[in-house]
């Protein structure tokens, strides 16, 4: 009996593995061997084994410390903001009853529309002759002369980091409103008769109820937002110069445009090790404190 | 009791005035594929077309009949990858999240720090390797390599979806299968697969969504123009041309959102608990 339990149980759970271990674990391993390789897809004669050597020249590019800052800059400001969209309009729908579901479906169609959908009507609302939102802008006062959005270094950033929050706080919104609904009534409403106002009741109820959630969503959100690519890659294809390259603008070009895989991977692995720190430092710092609390 | 209602009120008018903000660009996409091509560059627009018409729809649709290989193709080649991607997904995620929730692995947190670490791996640098692999298999420009890298990002939060629908299964209700006569497959099939039919419905839309917005991937692998699917079509047909098509740049985006978001409204409830499910329970 116990062992045919661990044959089915076995039977049950090899299709996926065995998936996971073609499409991730395979290629996972692949990449950090291949990072140690010359291999250009161009000159299949001249794979060679070069230690360290695409890594020297990663940290001697001019380019991966744009990417490598650029990226900082586009996740930092897609958590950043998505969170406090998400979760300011969480509270607000929480207060109301009434229609709540029914705003939340309207609040959640950015994130339904395919990216690439949003990709072209960003370039379309940001275009510097006819778009929309230069007419707007110039028409409220707030600018003189018409912009060129995505075509300006300075402004391409800001613009795509805009963008891309519109199509992404919906999910912040959604899963912190489900964990808002979870807090119990009684102890707010004991609360409230112990005379606390809602500041101290969403300091002493609502953030330690939340406190859980809150640290999954914004991991994921920061994971996440780093494989991002699509509104990137379609309005800007990471320029003006490299004012939009990302990481995974950098490995694309690089593996895909220059066919220099192994320099790709070399990018991939160092963004792999830093997303791994962080993320434990974030569990260590975040939810230690939790449990403490708790 | 009345600041209460003054509070209320505000908070419902902010919350519409947010709203009306964040649908705003869509009014634009969808008046700007109505409109006719020189109303387009007027100056200042037309907030609301003075003439309707549905010249960008036919071009975008045309395009497709005249040149063999077009919008229509990419639809259908979508269409092909987004199921193959759920009916897959589904016959993999389903029978591991099973074994998932009922054997204990570790602690309580391991699973979920696997799953962590999966969606960490950059999904283009496991591109690299893969492009390598299908282009050995003679696998390039085929649905097989797509869905097969598609199963990167659906296999693991579908597992992890599921999972959470299966743990609020009590155990009694197998064991009393099992005590009338069914094996282990027959309970698993007669009594968990109907109870979790709402995680079911969940990660199939979730995991089609994924598909039809998917870009980068399908750009690499399926270079074939055949074989692309929408959104890569799409880009390749209308940007980086000499004159761009608003017009039917801005059809095609509300003919590719149109079946998610009707999907996305009928299936609403479901998609909404699928994805609470995971984080909330925590």
């Amino acid at each position: 009996m116990k062992k045919r339990q661990r044959i089915l149980m076995i039977s049950l759970l090899a299709p996926a593995l065995f998936v996971l271990i073609l499409v991730m674990l395979y290629p996972l391993i692949n990449s950090f061997v291949l990072s140690f390789y010359r291999y250009m897809l161009t000159d299949p004669q001249g794979i060679t084994f070069i230690g360290w050597g695409n890594y020297v020249r990663m940290f001697n590019t001019v380019g991966f410390w744009i990417a490598f800052r650029n990226t900082l800059v586009y996740v930092g400001g897609l958590v950043f903001f998505e969170f406090v969209i998400g979760f300011s309009l969480a509270l607000l729908l929480n207060l109301q009853i009434r229609c709540r579901a029914v705003l939340r479906g309207f609040f959640m169609i950015p994130w339904i529309i395919p990216s690439v959908a949003i990709a072209l009507l960003t370039m379309w609302l940001f275009n510097p002759d006819f778009g929309v939102v230069n007419v707007v802008l110039r028409a409220l006062g707030v600018i003189s002369q018409p912009l060129g959005w995505l075509k300006d270094p300075s402004l391409a950033m800001p613009t795509v980091l805009l963008v891309t929050v519109w199509k992404f706080f919906p999910f912040m919104l959604v899963v912190l409103l489900a964990g808002l609904q979870t807090i119990p009534e009684d102890e707010i409403d004991s609360a409230k008769i112990d005379g606390a106002n809602a500041v101290r009741r969403f300091i002493h109820i609502t953030l330690p109820h939340m406190r859980e959630i809150i640290m999954i969503v914004t991991l994921l959100e920061f994971i996440w937002s780093f494989q991002y690519i699509t509104i990137i890659w379609i309005t800007t294809k990471g320029g003006p110069v490299y004012a939009t390259t990302t990481f995974p603008v950098k490995v694309y070009e690089a593996a895909f445009q220059e066919w220099n895989l192994g320099f790709g991977a070399s990018i991939g692995v160092f963004w792999i090790l830093f997303l791994l720190v962080f993320s434990i430092f974030f569990v260590r710092v975040v939810g230690g404190k939790a449990e403490s609390k708790v | 009791m009345k600041t209460r209602t003054v509070g209320l009120i505000s908070a419902n008018v902010l919350t519409l005035f947010v709203l009306i903000i964040v649908l705003l660009p869509f009014y634009w996409m969808i008046i700007s594929s109505f409109k006719p091509t020189p109303d387009l560059f007027k100056l200042p627009p037309d907030w609301i077309p003075k003439t309707w018409v549905l010249d960008h729809y036919q071009a975008v649709l045309r395009g497709g009949i005249r040149e063999r290989v077009g919008f229509l193709t990419y639809f259908k080649n979508s269409l092909i990858v987004c199921l193959a991607v759920v009916a897959v997904t589904l016959i993999l995620a389903t029978p591991a999240a099973y074994i998932l929730s009922r054997v204990k692995f570790g602690g309580g947190r391991t699973i979920i720090n696997v799953i962590l670490v999966t969606q960490m791996v950059p999904i283009v640098m496991l591109l690299i390797p893969l492009y390598i692999m299908f282009m050995k298999m003679r696998l390039l420009n085929t649905y097989t390599s797509v869905v097969l890298t598609y199963l990167v990002f659906t296999l693991p939060f579908s597992m992890w979806m599921l999972k959470g629908y299966i743990d609020t299964i009590p155990k009694e209700l197998e064991e009393a299968a099992m005590i009338d006569g069914c094996s282990e497959l027959a309970a698993l099939w007669r009594v968990i697969l109907p109870s979790i039919r709402p995680g079911l419905i969940a990660v199939s839309i979730v995991s089609f969504l994924a598909g039809w917005d998917e870009f980068i991937i399908a750009l690499t692998l399926l270079s074939r123009n055949s074989m692309r699917t929408l959104p890569p079509g799409i880009v390749l047909s209308f940007v980086g041309e000499f004159q761009i098509r608003w017009g039917d740049m801005m059809a095609a985006s509300v003919i590719i959102s149109m079946p998610v978001v009707f999907a996305s409204a009928l299936l609403y409830k479901y998609l909404v608990g699928g994805l609470t499910k995971g984080a909330v329970k925590g």
